[in-house]
């Protein structure tokens, strides 16, 4: 286990890393060259100035060779030192402090409900494989999973429900059920993709567990077929669920964009979205960063999780591949 | 060839395979003969005594100033069902009320906020959506192949590096890597659009080939014909890399339905296709803009629909072929579809190289 735990550690890292590289070479990328920002990019509307750009490119190392600059940027990440927004030269670090508590504030709830929804699916599906109700809820997962998110937003705004569709609070309210209100929908558009990828995956982990041995004796000795479902094949099937816990988080982050967007919450979505209108590099990396490691370290938490449910996982890791 | 037949056959058999292959051909019908469908000039014209024939394609240079009411007594002409172009602004005289217009008999699903066509521009976004679709998921998928051979075949340091650098893509949030790319070139067209989407997405078919290849490498012909003395690289692309090309089918054929999903959530928030083309990620960003319009619901909600056709069709296809191709794939729907990450391994671990079953003994 302890030997795993390194290694799902060192892996997580080594991930962080390549995240942080990748968003190192892409702000790298920007067109930094004052020549350039003078002509055509200096005019757009919220754009840096030259001076800067070139300031926070040398603050940064972006100047410098990319080995270089990457860990001269490592250690001002280390240092919590992730820049000054160009735009309104607040510090980047209090800019993400402020969005990630909306965001999470949205995934979180948001998981919760997938899961909550999913296990009633995915059960029914795994009752009777091919029956009228499986193929029926396996239609609907399927079309569930192909609708496009944007869209999804925009016709529950567009959709008179008399939810709010604009913001967290009302004008000069902040009551609690207020707050909830107007989460309603964005959390509806976050969930339902959710939904479909976690009944599939328990309704096939399901169909795996109940063609196992012990499910053969539970119907042996004669107990009901719900109980065989419920109290037997479910509670091992549960165990595996714990890993989409970490693999929903890339598209929860994806989703944050549109989501943020078109409702208005003042999440990592819309702050990412909105320093990349503006070029506002320090944001965008400290933004791309952050979801990076939040994505690593959700991974590595369900990772450890599966493996403390299923000491199985270890010993493969164990026996070998990787 | 036989193998082909009995793939065919296999997908065949389920009417929603079939469902899915027609609704993929309609649409790709759709974005071919878009102008046949929608354009603002005729397609057969016969003006002064000269026939024009196809004007909706060829740009003639006498019909560059074609008015649709300037023809005479004895000229006719041969309308698409839409008489409008997809960029056809209409002249400042004859606008009469507020854009975006609603339905109206001369425009039947209304107009956008600059007076041009809906309907129009629906008909000529399938051919943005299914053009990057496709071009992406081909960047996608020669990538992926690539890779994933190398790194299933080679193993070692070469599929450490690549499985890494794998993992790394896939534990992204995807859409946030796109915004950041796009918003760092001077300009996105569609050409970038196809492009990152392209380099970004290699990943999830590289993982799918690679598990193909650790198993292919271990079957008797392989090492059959590297006991005939052939190269490796000679073994590589003559017998493993042509035995992978299945699951490279299978995820081309989703990676289509999710390039779609990204070039219209990418042009949805302004960074993808450039306006004014006429994309159904832009057209509905045009339409959010007025979302509390009445009049601007049709450009709302109208290209999500065909967006939603598009990614269902190519997404039945996928699951068709999956099954189809692999005998051994359990069941339709299977959840591996929408499994993009690295945990993929945890969850059921690859083949060992010892070419072993995946799946430990039940």
């Amino acid at each position: 286990m302890k030997r795993f735990l390194a290694r799902r550690v060192l892996a997580m890292l080594a991930t962080a890393l390549g995240v942080t590289l990748v968003a190192f070479a892409v702000a790298r990328a920007a067109p930094g060259d004052p020549v350039a920002l003078q002509g055509d990019l200096g005019l757009r509307a919220g754009s840096a100035s030259v001076q800067q750009m070139r300031e926070y490119r040398r603050l940064m190392g972006l100047d410098e060779p990319i080995l270089a600059g990457y860990l001269r940027w490592l250690w001002h990440l280390f240092r919590g030192d992730l820049g000054t927004s160009f735009r309104d030269g607040r510090p980047v670090l209090s800019l993400l402090g402020e969005a990630l508590p909306v965001t999470l504030l949205l995934s979180i709830p948001s998981l919760l409900v997938g899961y909550v929804l999913a296990l009633p699916v995915g059960i029914a599906s795994a009752a009777r494989p091919g029956g009228w109700l499986d193929r029926a809820l396996s239609t609907l997962v399927f079309l569930l999973h192909s609708l496009p998110l944007q869209w999804v937003a925009l016709v529950l705004v567009v959709w008179p429900s008399g939810l709010p569709i604009q913001g967290l609070h009302s004008e000069g309210t902040s009551s609690f059920g207020d707050l909830l209100a107007h989460l309603v929908l964005p959390l509806a558009c976050l969930s339902y993709g959710s939904v479909a990828v976690i009944s599939r995956f328990l309704r096939s982990s399901m169909l795996e567990e109940m063609r196992q041995d012990y499910v053969r004796t539970a119907r042996a000795k004669g107990l009901s077929e719900s109980a065989v479902i419920l109290r037997h094949a479910l509670p091992n099937s549960l165990l595996s669920l714990i890993t989409l816990f970490g693999l929903t988080f890339p598209a929860l982050a994806s989703g944050a964009v549109i989501v943020e967007r078109i409702f208005g919450l003042p999440g990592m979505g819309k702050l990412t979205f909105e320093a990349v209108l503006g070029r506002d590099v320090p944001v965008v990396m400290g933004a791309v960063a952050l979801s990076g490691a939040a994505t690593a370290l959700g991974t590595l938490i369900s990772d450890l999780l599966y493996a403390a449910a299923d000491p199985r996982i270890s010993l493969e890791e164990r026996r070998g591949w990787r | 060839m036989a193998m082909i037949g009995r793939a065919w056959a296999r997908f065949a058999r389920k009417k929603r395979n079939l469902f899915g292959l027609g609704l993929a051909i309609a649409l790709a019908l759709l974005a071919i003969f878009a102008d046949f469908v929608a354009s603002s000039r005729p397609i057969v014209l016969r003006r002064g005594g000269r026939l024009y024939v196809f004007a909706n394609v060829i740009d003639y240079r006498d019909l560059r100033s074609f008015d649709a009411d300037g023809l005479g007594p004895g000229d006719w002409a041969l309308w698409p069902p839409c008489r409008h172009g997809p960029y056809q602004i209409p002249p400042l005289a004859s606008v009469t009320g507020p854009f975006p217009e609603p339905p109206s008999r001369r425009h039947p699903l209304g107009t956008d906020n600059a007076g041009r066509d809906t309907l129009a521009r629906l008909a000529h976004g399938a051919r943005v959506s299914l053009a990057v679709g496709v071009a992406a998921a081909l960047v996608q998928v020669v990538i992926g192949l690539l890779l994933g051979v190398l790194a299933g075949y080679l193993g070692g340091w070469t599929d450490r590096l690549i499985s890494r650098t794998a993992e790394v893509l896939l534990s992204f949030p995807l859409l946030l890597l796109l915004l950041a790319v796009q918003g760092v070139l001077d300009r996105t067209t569609l050409f970038s659009t196809m492009a990152v989407i392209g380099l970004t997405r290699w990943a999830d078919t590289s993982r799918l080939v690679r598990a193909e290849a650790l198993r292919v490498r271990e079957l008797p012909y392989v090492e059959a014909s590297r006991a005939l003395g052939s190269s490796g690289l000679r073994t590589l692309l003559r017998h493993v890399l042509p035995n992978c090309l299945s699951p490279a089918l299978v995820s081309v054929t989703f990676g289509v339905a999710s390039a779609i999903l990204l070039e219209s959530a990418l042009s949805f928030l302004g960074f993808g296709a450039p306006e004014p083309t006429a994309s159904w990620g832009l057209l509905m960003a045009d339409g959010f803009q007025d979302i509390l319009d009445p009049a601007a619901r049709p450009l709302v909600l109208a290209p999500g629909l065909l967006l939603f056709a598009a990614v269902t069709a190519f997404n039945l296809i996928g699951d068709g072929l999956r099954e189809a191709l692999d005998p051994r794939a359990q069941g339709a729907l299977d959840p591996s579809a929408f499994i993009t990450s690295a945990q993929k391994r945890v969850i059921s671990p690859a083949p060992k190289p010892d070419g072993g079953d995946p799946t430990p003994a039940a």
